[in-house]
C-alpha cells in the first residue's frame, strides 16, 4: 500500500513553518505557541500511523448472465491490525453499471472481516473484467493515508438479448439427421406423401387397405421424414459501422445470429458459426445445448481486430461449411474482403442469405460538397453489390435495430437448392 | 462553481463549531487592538471560511488570515507576552480540524471512528495548550535576544520540521521500493 500526505498536514506543516518564521521575525514566543498543538498534531499523525495490512477477497454471484441482468459482488475485507477509517471502493467495469452504493466506508478490525455487496447490471454484451477493489486506510488524525488498488480477477460473460426468432429460414434440402422440417424424399414419417406397391420390409400399419381392396395387390402409404438442416452463421468483423450511441452493425450481427444460432438449435439443426474478420475464428456445426455455449462464446469474442491481410473462406477446414448447409451471413457489405468470401460461398453452391446490418441513413456524410459526393457514390456502390447479389440468387435483405429479424427474414423466399458437387 | 459545493454543505454541528472557533478567536484578536488592518482581515478570514465550509479547499488561507490578524493586533497592542497565545492556538488547531472535508461523501460514516478522532483531537489540544503555556513561560523568563537567539530558534524549527519531514519520505520511500519489488 503506498503512503499519502493528506492535504490536512499539508497545511499543517505550511502553517507550522510560516509561524516559526514568523516567531523568528518578530522575537515573539506568541507564535511558537500557536504552533505548538499543530506541530504536535503533526508529529502524532505522522508517527503513529503505520501501513495496515489488508486482504481483500471479491467473490461474484454467478459468471454468465443476460444484458439486463443484475448480478451481486461481495467483497471481503480482512486485516491483521485495527483499521478506524478504511474507505472502501469498487471499480465498476466497462459495461456494467451499479444500481447500488459502490463506495463505503468501514471499520476494520482484526477479529472478523468485513462484507460488503455491490449490485451491479449488465448493460453491455461482452466477456468484462470485475473485481477491482481500491482502499484507503486513514491514518490517525487523517494526516496520513495508505492507498492501494486490488486488481480485477473475475471475468464475467455478458449474453446478447437474442432476437426472438419464430420462423427463422427454411432450409432448401433438409439433412440426415430427424428435425423438424418435411424432406421431399419419401421414408417414414408424420406428413403423407404418396401410395405404392408393398414391397418386401414394409410395416403391416402402413398398409393402405382402402387401395388394397380396389386394385389386385397390397398397397401402403409413403410418407415425408422429418429431417434437419445445417445452418451456418457467418459473421463480417471486418468493421464496426454505425451510430456508436444505437449500437454498430457487429452488435447488430451478434445479436442476430444468437438468436438464429438458438431458434435453429431448438429445432435440432446443426448449427456452425464462423467469424471472418482480422481474426477469423469458427466453430463446426453440431447441436444440442451444450454447443449453443459454444457458439455464444464465439459470438462473444467477435471484435474488430485490424487487419491487412487478405482472408479467404478456402482455407477454412472442409468441416467449417458441410456440404448442403445453408449460410446467413450478417454483413454490412462494406469490406471487399468480406464481399469476396460471400461471393465464394455462393459461387460454391451454398444456399446464401445475406442479412445487411448497414443502416445507410445512420452514416452521416463529411461536410462540404465533395463528402456529399462521396457519400452518394459509396451508396451507390453498396447498392452495386447488392445488386450482384441479387442477380446470383443471393437475397440481400436490410435489417436495422427498429425491425424484428424474424419479420425481414419471413420476407426472404425459399432458397434455391444445392447444386449437386457444392461444397467442393 | 457555488453549485457543484452546495451540494455537500457540512452538518450544522460542524458550521456552528467553526463559527463560534472562529468569533471567540477573531474577538479576542478585535479585543488586544481592534485596528482598520485587523478588521480587513478578519473579513478576508470569514468569506474564507464560508468557501472552506462549501468544499472549497481554502482551510490553509482562512487560517493563516486568522493567525495573521491575530499577530498583527498583538503588534500593535505591544503586549510583552499575551497569555492568551496558547487558546488562541488551540482555537487554531480546531478551526483547521473542523474545516477539512471529511472524505469521499458527506454520509459516510465508520462506527466508532468519530469516537476515536474526537479523543485524539482532545488530547492533542490539551497537550498543546499545556506545552504551548510552558513555551510562553520560558519565553518570559528566559530573555535571549540578538543573532544567537535568532539562530538558534531556527536551528531548533530546521531540526524539529526536518525530522518530521525526513520521517515521512523515509517512509514513502519504502514503501515505493516494496511496491516496485512486489
Amino acid at each position: 500500500m503506498q503512503r499519502h500526505a493528506t492535504p490536512r498536514s499539508i497545511t499543517f506543516v505550511i502553517l507550522v513553518a510560516t509561524l516559526f518564521l514568523a516567531a523568528l521575525v518578530s522575537g515573539r514566543t506568541e507564535p511558537v505557541a500557536l504552533a505548538i498543538p499543530l506541530f504536535l498534531a503533526l508529529c502524532y499523525g505522522t508517527i503513529a500511523g503505520d501501513k495496515p495490512t489488508l486482504k481483500v477477497e471479491v467473490s461474484v454471484a454467478g459468471d454468465r448472465l443476460l444484458e439486463g441482468d443484475d448480478v451481486d459482488l461481495s467483497i471481503k475485507v480482512s486485516s491483521t491490525d485495527l483499521v478506524p477509517e478504511l474507505d472502501i471502493a469498487l471499480l465498476v467495469p466497462r459495461g456494467f453499471s451499479v444500481t447500488s452504493p459502490r463506495s463505503f466506508r468501514v471499520r476494520a478490525q482484526p477479529d472478523g472481516p468485513q462484507e460488503l455487496t455491490v449490485k451491479l447490471k449488465a448493460e453491455n454484451w461482452g466477456v468484462h473484467e470485475a473485481g477491482g477493489v481500491a482502499v484507503r486506510a486513514w491514518g490517525p488524525g487523517r494526516l496520513v493515508t495508505h492507498e492501494d488498488v486490488f486488481p480485477p480477477g473475475h471475468f464475467l460473460k455478458v449474453f446478447p438479448r437474442f432476437e426472438r426468432i419464430v420462423t427463422g429460414i427454411l432450409p432448401p434440402e433438409p439433412q440426415l439427421f430427424a428435425g423438424e422440417y418435411v424432406s421431399p424424399l419419401s421414408g417414414s414419417g408424420i406428413e403423407f406423401a404418396s401410395v405404392r406397391e408393398f414391397q418386401g420390409g414394409d410395416e403391416i400399419r402402413n398398409i393402405n387397405w382402402k387401395v388394397s381392396s380396389r386394385r389386385a395387390g397390397m398397397y401402403v402409404n409413403t410418407s415425408h421424414p422429418e429431417r434437419n438442416s445445417d445452418v451456418v452463421l457467418f459473421l463480417d468483423t471486418f468493421g464496426d459501422h454505425g451510430d456508436g450511441d444505437v449500437g454498430g452493425s457487429l452488435e447488430s450481427a451478434v445479436r442476430g445470429a444468437a438468436g438464429l444460432a438458438l431458434h435453429h438449435l431448438k429445432r435440432r439443426d446443426r448449427v456452425g458459426v464462423i467469424s471472418f474478420g482480422g481474426v477469423v475464428r469458427w466453430l463446426p456445426v453440431s447441436m444440442a445445448r451444450p454447443h449453443l455455449y459454444r457458439l455464444l462464446d464465439v459470438l462473444l469474442d467477435a471484435q474488430v481486430r485490424f487487419s491487412f491481410a487478405w482472408k479467404d473462406v478456402r482455407l477454412l477446414p472442409p468441416k467449417t461449411l458441410p456440404t448442403g448447409s445453408s449460410v446467413i451471413a450478417f454483413s454490412p457489405l462494406v469490406d471487399k474482403r468480406a464481399v469476396a468470401a460471400l461471393q465464394n460461398v455462393q459461387e460454391r453452391g451454398f444456399p446464401l442469405v445475406i442479412v445487411d446490418t448497414l443502416a445507410v441513413e445512420d452514416i452521416a456524410p463529411l461536410p462540404g460538397p465533395e463528402g456529399d459526393l462521396a457519400h452518394r457514390v459509396w451508396r451507390l456502390q453498396r447498392e452495386a453489390v447488392r445488386a450482384e447479389f441479387a442477380q446470383k440468387g443471393v437475397p440481400v435483405v436490410r435489417w436495422s435495430e427498429e425491425d424484428f429479424l424474424d419479420s425481414v427474414l419471413a420476407a426472404v423466399p425459399r432458397l434455391p437448392r444445392v447444386r449437386r458437387g457444392a461444397g467442393a | 462553481m457555488i453549485r457543484r459545493y452546495v451540494g455537500i454543505l457540512p452538518s450544522w454541528r460542524r458550521v456552528s463549531g467553526v463559527l463560534g472557533i472562529a468569533s471567540f478567536a477573531g474577538g479576542y484578536a478585535l479585543s488586544l487592538h481592534s485596528s482598520g488592518a485587523v478588521f480587513f482581515l478578519l473579513i478576508a478570514c470569514g468569506l474564507l471560511l464560508g468557501l472552506s465550509l462549501l468544499g472549497i479547499p481554502l482551510a490553509t488561507f482562512a487560517a493563516g488570515t486568522l493567525t495573521a490578524a491575530y499577530l498583527m493586533a498583538l503588534l500593535r497592542a505591544g503586549v510583552t507576552v499575551d497569555a492568551g497565545a496558547p487558546l488562541v492556538g488551540v482555537a487554531l488547531y480546531l478551526l483547521i480540524e473542523l474545516l477539512q472535508p471529511d472524505g469521499t461523501t458527506p454520509d459516510l460514516v465508520a462506527p466508532g471512528a468519530a469516537r476515536g478522532r474526537v479523543f485524539s483531537v482532545a488530547a492533542i489540544a490539551i497537550g498543546g495548550s499545556v506545552l504551548a503555556s510552558l513555551t510562553l513561560v520560558l519565553g518570559s523568563v528566559v530573555r535571549v535576544s540578538g543573532p544567537l537567539s535568532v539562530a538558534a530558534g531556527g536551528l531548533v524549527a530546521v531540526i524539529l520540521l526536518g525530522t518530521v519531514l525526513w520521517y515521512q519520505r523515509s517512509l514513502l520511500a519504502s514503501d515505493h521500493r516494496s511496491r516496485q519489488d512486489r
